[in-house]
């Protein structure tokens, strides 16, 4: 462990150990606000993997459909069929504060005419199998707005945890030791000099009692 | 000229005539449709040709008949005098070929336009198609024995 | 130059109907492992010609718009009646006018979604009569219920309605076509497949739950089956309909299409029994060679030829199971 290039004096001493007593507790602070964030994350992450399950089941089951319509209608008849959308939504993005991190939120309005059904097609010319999957999908927006929302926020946290997990272990095994031992060296390099010093007062002591004598 | 002999006369017209038409619309029907084979298909041409020509042995009758109603009244040779009730008579005896050329070539166009349809899709099937047109034929050949047997057993 | 005749026309269908693919080759498609292998085996017939133009398996609609040109340049060479012929290819017009009338609701060009092969007007009179709104150039009937969208479109803009007027307009149109040319083979197709969509709409309605006054809006007009008998079916359970018309010659169709929709909710089933019911109606009457029939069952032979393709070959690139493609599949004509 590298000592710090301190100059081995009672001031720095003090100072030293200042330092390491804020070190010590903003390594516990640090820890406490990772454990923190790893509860919330975990819980996060669950409810992420639900829901990201429950939306890709009903997307895998609508792109089916879509699939189907396809083989039953040329590409041009069914893109337009759906190319005139009776479902407008507007977004807004505001932000929310988890353990001092920004994550967003969305929150939706429907902005749709009234009275519209989201069948955008007639009936004559489309195949039945294009209704399924237009039913799955336009129920499916609010999941996945919340879903977005969910997995931005445990992204933002995973990096925020990944951090904080780097600075505690800084304070951990660099800082917090590194000060430590520098504090030691300090120590016992007075030490030394006190001894030596006392030593030497002896040896003067001696020398001048033998000069009596 | 006598009025026996008009109507002997207007008989084998009706004959010529009525048969022909019959012919024509049957050979041109079977024809069209031949045309349309042979323009996808020109190895096709004989068979079907074999089938437009049926309907054209109608008309042949038609004209067959009113050459053996010439010969009898004379036309041919020295005239004979033909009675108005004998003239009737003959009239009477053209009457089955002229009708049934008539019918029997429009029908016998139609199975043809069958048989082509059919050795189109099939071309080894033309013999069975040839065969089911000439069936029509029967009824042709049928109408110009009666007409002859009347014609001959006719006393002028 | 006259018209060909009907003779004519017959004689040459009945040789090309040689050339209509097979059971046989259907089922060798459908059993190719890829698209490349289906796509060989279609090569061995008349579509090798098109399939020489095209890039790949995905490139399989370019392989179909190639063939319904083909088949339209053929209808103009010999239907007796293009007018009635005509008829068949008036459903790519009305697919452009949508397009048409969407875009400019949307405000955006949406040229890449307008079909060119088989339409019977261009798409350049389409669009400038459309986006000048200036309907004198077109058709009157057309003009009719362009001027009645608009009006209808003024508060709300409901493209689901925009379509059914256009789909209402197309049908309205044929039948009065072929009352005026006392086309009554013609007249009874259009008629049976007017019935078996408004069969089809009522079943898609019901499968979304939606009432009476939804499906009113989409019935098209002209055939045997009224509102007044779709009212009533709203009323009862859905699988009432099979016992009304347990009695009408689409009973078979309907019955075990809607078995199969009450069991699964799909109407995959009966989507395919009712090609095949309309396909083996026409067959029915395809010997008479003095006729339209011989022409117009080719017609839908081929029509119903280029959706088993684009089954199988949807179903070839992307990695469908074969029972899944083998349900979808199509009776074939010959």
């Amino acid at each position: 462990m590298a000592l710090m290039r301190v100059n081995p004096t009672r001031m720095e001493l003090s100072r030293l150990k200042k330092r390491l007593a804020v070190a010590i507790r903003g390594h516990k602070l640090l820890k406490d606000k990772r454990d923190e964030m790893m509860r919330r994350f975990v819980e996060l992450i669950k409810k992420n993997k639900e829901m990201r399950e429950q939306v890709e089941a009903r997307l895998t089951q609508a792109l089916g459909e879509f699939l189907m319509a396809r083989a039953l209608m040329s590409a041009e008849v069914l893109e337009e069929s759906v190319m005139y959308p009776t479902r407008r939504y507007d977004l807004k993005i505001s932000k929310r504060n988890i353990m001092n991190v920004n994550v967003p939120k969305i929150d939706y309005e429907e902005t749709s005419q009234e009275g519209l059904s989201p069948y955008s097609y007639g009936f004559a010319a489309t195949s039945g199998e294009l209704d399924g999957a237009v039913a799955t999908l336009s129920g499916l927006l609010p999941e996945m707005l919340e879903l977005a929302e969910i997995e931005k926020t445990s992204q933002m946290l995973a990096e925020e945890i990944e951090k904080t997990r780097r600075r505690v272990n800084a304070l951990e095994f660099i800082m917090i030791p590194q000060l430590e031992e520098t504090i030691r060296y300090i120590t016992m390099k007075m030490d030394e000099d006190e001894r030596a010093s006392r030593i030497r007062l002896m040896k003067v002591k001696d020398m001048i009692e033998q000069r009596r004598a | 000229m006598e009025l026996g002999q008009i109507l002997a006369i207007s008989g084998g017209v009706l004959a010529v005539i009525l048969a022909g038409i019959g012919s024509v619309l049957g050979v041109a029907m079977a024809g069209q449709s031949a045309a349309g084979v042979v323009a996808e298909d020109p190895d096709k041409f004989g068979s079907v040709l074999l089938l437009q020509a049926l309907p054209g042995t109608q008309g042949i009758y038609g004209m067959l008949i009113a050459f053996i109603l010439m010969g009898k009244i004379g036309l041919l040779g020295t005239p004979v005098t033909v009675t108005t009730s004998q003239g009737w008579q003959l009239f009477a005896a053209c009457m089955p070929i002229a009708i049934m050329g008539l019918l029997s070539a429009i029908w016998q166009g139609k199975t043809a336009l069958a048989a082509i349809a059919m050795v189109a899709k099939r071309g080894e099937t033309s013999g069975k198609g040839l065969t089911m047109t000439v069936m029509v034929e029967t009824y042709a050949v049928l109408a110009l024995l009666a007409s002859i047997l009347m014609i001959n057993g006719i006393q002028i | 130059m006259p018209l060909p005749s009907y003779p004519y026309a017959a004689g040459r269908i009945f040789v090309l109907e040689n050339k209509l693919l097979s059971r046989d080759r259907v089922e060798r498609m459908a059993e190719a492992p890829t698209g490349e292998e289906a796509l060989k085996v279609l090569a061995e017939t008349e579509y090798g010609a098109g399939i020489a133009e095209i890039e790949g398996p995905h490139d399989y609609e370019s392989l179909l718009s190639f063939e319904i040109r083909r088949i339209h340049s053929l209808m103009a060479e010999i239907s007796p009646d293009p007018e009635t012929t005509d008829l068949f290819f008036l459903k790519y017009d009305f697919h452009n006018l949508k397009v048409l009338l969407k875009s400019r609701y949307l405000g955006e060009e949406q040229d890449r979604l307008l079909i060119t092969a088989g339409v019977t007007l261009s798409i350049e009179l389409l669009k400038t009569a459309i986006n000048e709104k200036d309907y004198a150039m077109l058709p009157p009937y057309l003009a009719e219920v362009l001027e009645e969208i608009d009006e209808a479109m003024d508060k709300i803009i409901d493209p689901g309605k925009m379509d059914t007027m256009l789909d209402r307009a197309m049908f309205l149109h044929i039948f009065d076509l072929l009352k005026r040319r006392k086309n009554r083979f013609a007249q009874d197709y259009f008629i049976r497949q007017v019935d078996l969509i408004n069969i089809r709409s009522f079943l898609r309605i019901r499968k979304i739950g939606e009432d009476f006054r939804f499906l009113e809006n989409l019935l098209l007009p002209g055939g045997k089956l009224d509102e007044e008998f779709f009212a009533a079916a709203m009323e009862e359970p859905t699988e009432n309909i099979g016992d009304r018309l347990k009695d009408s010659e689409y009973s078979q169709a309907v019955s075990r299409g809607l078995e199969d929709f009450i069991k699964t909710g799909s109407l995959a089933v009966y989507e395919r029994l009712v090609d095949d019911y309309l396909l083996n109606w026409v067959k029915a009457a395809r010997w008479n060679p003095s006729g339209i029939e011989p022409v117009i069952g080719y017609l839908l032979a081929k029509e119903n030829e280029i959706r088993i393709i684009r089954i199988i070959m949807v179903g070839k690139t992307n990695n469908l199971p074969p029972g899944v493609i083998r349900e979808r599949l199509r009776d074939v004509y010959v």
